[in-house]
């Protein structure tokens, strides 16, 4: 008998399928990253040379701060801040509460109010455009940052994901924490909250993304520059101002998703464990 | 008494985060419903009940049937794809292939990349003359061809490029399940002989059955719902050969602004969208076998 | 101190009866063990009294106090759980001082208990570790420092040292007996372990499927058990219950005509006799047994040997070896003998009889 270590060399030494399957790993991975790399490449590089891939090209950063002047991206910076910071922060403080009274109490109608929070699993707010704007129409938040935020601020994602992780709480931590006179909220916050922490670091960072890339009913409810955020920034940008300068576009595509790009790179292992973690049922 | 008070709390905790749920989900969707039965209102003129008339107009309409056609195919095209390709990637990734970590990082990039923001990039790869998929051509000697201004192949370009988005975020969930199988499984299979390919159908296949399931029903509410970079590439065009159901509600009632009609549709795709639970249902069933 | 008082209690899920209208007292400083078999309710008569239950029925008493509708921390007693319960997420020092830091007790004060207690269990090497990175025994000792930290006059265990090893198991043992008489505290202890129970015990509420089957000192449950279940319960291995038939006035083994026991007048109800394995001698007279098996325990042996259609176990420290299938003579004193109804399993009390004379010849 060969040890371990000899006969996984002979596999990659002999087997084919291995080469096949390393060379079509790869071909998929430079694939997807192409569009990054191009974008990237055209950002730093002067407009000439946007289709024309020549390694002496020389570097600029001009494309940034034509573009960041061109509009007002810093007000869309702020915007997309604020949406996604108030986004966040709702969905903590409810779907904390809402998950711990899922995960932990015994009221009547409990089973029949968890599949309605379920239903926005498959019925998200961003296929009811139309209705949900009538409502803010009503509201008189149309052009509001509250109002793009609002739809989201009851995550039944989020209720799911968190009482799941408090239904893994041993009930005894709960009881001895009861018997040293914690009353509900001390329990909550001293008891459940600390042992969801890698839970709700990975629905920040998933909730994050999504809002912060979300475009469709912000493009709805927004009308002004005072609200709009940056994706819908970008895409009046890159319709209406700039006709075909890719450059242009390109650097102003990074700039939008540099932040959470830029996190990403710095944060990778954390992000795909979270995305994973969260991905669990 | 004390049971009582239990049941309060759990509803006084529940109630905020339940009242803007049926606010902003439920309410909406029956009120979809219910608009679908009337007339979009206009100026002083009060919505008035019609009945069944709007899908009547519905069944008469050339572009919803067309719209329809579209977001089969582009649900039936890109779901499969993305599966296969997540599905592969997570098996190189989970394996001990060179440069695990770069290959990680190429296939999940596109996942916390905007829509919007990468269709601008998707736009010049599809430009005709210069882009980069007619200069690959062109080294072929292959004629130009504008990828988004044919009817015939701009809904396969916007299909690519949803594609390319979501295998990389359905990567993330088979390499969760792949991580969570007992090794054991493999080690009794390597000893018992068994090929890769035997052990890939026979074992991980089957094991990984839950997970295919969660992501394909992920895949087709997806499948309605990411249609931002129509918005950026195509506007649906030509002729609403990329039109698909959620841009062509968007127009109707945002650009059109008839709210009716638009509810309309929307109910049409809360109809597919009940079908996609009821399947769900019953595919659990199936579902409880491996777990 | 405080006295507790059960009345009457019963607790009931929808579908099973967990404890039944059970009544005792627990007198000021004693250490009582609520002791018996899986699943006869003592986890669940713990928790009634800890509050984390509510009764279906009867009350219960703290110092003559109905507390049968207070919150467990209006009750004023320290809990230990089995599973020891230790915030994951909190330091040793942390965790001990919980309950402290949410009653708001000042800094100082909080600073001394912790030296204290952590002297008195030896945890100040610790202090700053979580509680994963302890051995099964510091975690059980912080889990005790976290009760006695609260100085509360009633502490409630629940099977505290199940996940220990053997030694670790006999020197808490001692540990917490010594802790609860230093401290004086009330403290009532749950366990399934005899041995746990009869080492620890001022007092022992024996319980099975619910009911109370007696409440004593650890010597009297021994040495009077009330019922064949307590007295098969308590000692290892158990106590033999052997049917006993009435020819006349004389009572013998079933299926032998070896009398056992001469009554005074004649008895209509059938009897068991039971006799305690270590109370069991092998010698030249007495009962005639066979030998049916024989195991070597280090300083003892045990013998299963047959008389008539029963088996009879023997644990004696006799070192002689005994081969399957050889004559054997059983003798015991009278005062060793048990007799309970057969069909009550109550224990009955016979007049002293004559059977140890009789046994002291041997006859057939
Ligand atoms: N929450 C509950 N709901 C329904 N039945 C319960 C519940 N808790 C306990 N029981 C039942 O009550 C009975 C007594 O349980 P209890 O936990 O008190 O037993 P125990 O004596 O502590 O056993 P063990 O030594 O195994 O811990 C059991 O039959 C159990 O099934
Ligand atoms: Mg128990």
């Amino acid at each position: 008998m060969s040890s371990p270590t000899s006969t996984a060399l002979a596999e990659i030494k002999l087997d084919p399928d291995r080469w096949l399957n390393i060379l079509g790993a790869w071909l998929l991975a430079l694939m997807w990253i192409l569009p990054l790399i191009y974008a990237i490449w055209t950002a730093i590089h002067p407009t000439e040379y946007s289709a024309t891939f020549d390694l002496s090209a020389p570097l600029t950063f001009e494309n940034f701060e034509r573009a960041w002047a061109a509009a007002p991206f810093a007000r869309y910076f702020l915007n997309t801040v604020l949406l996604v910071s108030s986004i966040l922060a709702a969905q903590l403080v409810l779907c904390t509460l809402a998950a711990f009274a899922f995960a932990r109490f015994e009221f009547p109608g409990k089973n029949f109010l968890f599949v309605l929070v379920l239903m926005q699993l498959l019925v998200m707010p961003d296929i009811l455009i139309v209705e949900n704007y009538r409502s803010m129409a009503k509201l008189g938040l149309i052009d509001t940052i509250t109002a793009i935020g609002l739809p989201y601020m009851a995550s039944g994602f989020g209720i799911f994901l968190l009482r799941q992780t408090f239904k893994t709480v041993p009930i005894e931590l709960e009881e001895a924490a009861r018997v040293e006179g914690a009353n509900l909220l001390q329990i909550l916050w001293k008891v459940y909250v600390p042992l969801a922490v890698p839970v709700y670091l990975a629905y920040g960072l998933v909730s994050v993304s999504h809002h912060w890339n979300n475009y469709l009913w912000p493009l709805i409810i927004t009308n002004s520059e005072e609200t709009r955020p940056l994706t819908v920034g970008l895409s009046i940008f890159a319709s209406v101002d700039q006709g075909v300068d890719w450059s242009l576009i390109n650097a102003a595509t990074l700039m939008t998703s540099a932040p959470l790009l830029v996190a990403f790179l710095l944060f990778q292992r954390q992000f795909v464990q979270s995305f994973m973690r969260s991905g669990i049922k | 008494m004390l049971q009582n008070r239990m049941w309060l709390y759990g509803w006084l905790l529940v109630s905020p985060a339940l009242i803007l749920l049926f606010a902003f989900t439920h309410y909406p969707t029956i009120a979809t419903l219910w608009s679908s039965f009337f007339t979009t209102p206009k100026g002083c003129r009060e919505a008035s009940f019609v009945g069944l008339e709007n899908y009547q107009r519905l069944l008469e309409d050339d572009v919803f049937w067309q719209v329809l056609g579209n977001n089969s195919i582009y649900a039936i095209g890109t779901i499969p794809l993305s599966i296969l390709l997540a599905l592969s990637m997570a098996l190189w990734v989970n394996g001990k292939i060179q440069g695990r970590a770069f290959l990680r990082m190429a296939y999940f990039t596109p996942t916390v990349l905007p829509l919007i923001a990468v269709a601008n990039i998707w736009m010049f790869f599809y430009t005709p003359g210069f882009g980069l998929i007619d200069s690959i051509q062109g080294a072929f000697g292959l004629p130009s061809q504008n990828w988004l201004g044919s009817p015939d192949t701009v809904l396969y370009a916007v299909m690519a490029v949803a594609i390319w988005k979501e295998a990389g975020f359905f990567m993330i969930f088979y390499l969760a399940a792949l991580q969570a199988l007992p090794p054991s499984l493999h080690e009794a299979g390597r000893i018992e002989g068994a090929g890769r390919w035997y052990m890939f159908w026979k074992i991980t296949f089957p094991l990984l059955m839950p997970t295919t399931l969660f992501v394909s029903i992920n895949a087709v509410i997806n499948s309605f719902r990411l249609i931002d970079h129509i918005f950026v590439m195509t506007n649906g065009g030509p002729d609403n050969a990329s039109s698909l159901l959620l841009f062509y509600i968007y127009e109707t009632a945002f650009r059109f602004w008839d709210t009716a009609y638009g509810a309309t549709l929307t109910a049409v795709l809360l109809v597919i969208l009940g079908a996609v639970a009821i399947g769900q249902f019953y595919f659990m069933d199936r579902k409880v076998h491996y777990q | 101190m405080k006295n507790i008082k059960f009345n009457q209690v019963s607790k009931r899920w929808q579908e099973s009866v967990a404890v039944e209208d059970i009544s005792f007292d627990i007198p000021k400083g004693s250490f009582t063990v609520l002791l018996g078999p899986s699943g006869c309710g003592k986890s669940t008569t713990l928790r009634l009294l800890a509050g984390l239950e509510s009764c279906s029925g009867g009350q219960i008493l703290i110092d003559d106090e109905d507390v049968t509708q207070r919150t467990p921390s209006e009750r004023n007693l320290s809990l230990v759980f089995q599973s020891y319960a230790l915030f994951p997420h909190l330091t040793v020092a942390e965790n001990i001082l919980f309950g402290l830091k949410i009653r708001k007790v000042n800094k100082t004060e909080q600073a001394a208990r912790l030296k204290r207690v952590s002297e008195l269990l030896n945890l100040h090497p610790y202090l700053d570790r979580k509680p994963a990175q302890l051995s099964g025994g510091q975690q059980q000792r912080v889990a005790l420092g976290r009760a006695i930290i609260s100085e509360r006059p009633i502490c409630l265990m629940d099977e505290p040292l199940s996940n220990l090893d053997a030694k670790l198991r006999h020197e808490m043992r001692v540990e917490i007996r010594a802790l609860q008489q230093k401290l004086g505290i009330t403290m009532v202890y749950v366990t399934h372990d005899q041995v746990e129970a009869i080492s620890m015990a001022d007092q022992i509420v024996l319980l099975n499927n619910g009911r109370i089957e007696q409440i004593g000192s650890p010597s009297e449950i021994y040495s009077q058990p009330q019922t064949t279940f307590v007295a098969r319960f308590i000692g290892t291995p158990p106590m033999n219950i052997i049917p006993l038939q009435q020819k006349g006035k004389s009572l013998a083994i079933a299926g032998s005509k070896q009398q056992v026991h001469e009554l005074s007048g004649s008895m209509d109800i059938p009897l068991f006799l039971g006799i305690r394995p270590e109370d069991i001698s092998i010698g030249k007279f007495g009962l005639k047994a066979q030998v049916l098996a024989f195991e070597f325990l280090g300083s003892d042996v045990l013998v299963d040997c047959q008389i008539g259609t029963e088996k009879i176990t023997i644990r004696t420290d006799n070192q002689s070896s005994f081969a399957t299938g050889e004559t054997v003579f059983l003798s015991w004193k009278d005062r060793a003998c048990h007799y309970f109804e057969q069909n009550s399993g109550r224990r009955i009390d016979l007049m002293p009889g004559v059977a140890s004379q009789l046994l002291s010849s041997a006859y057939e």
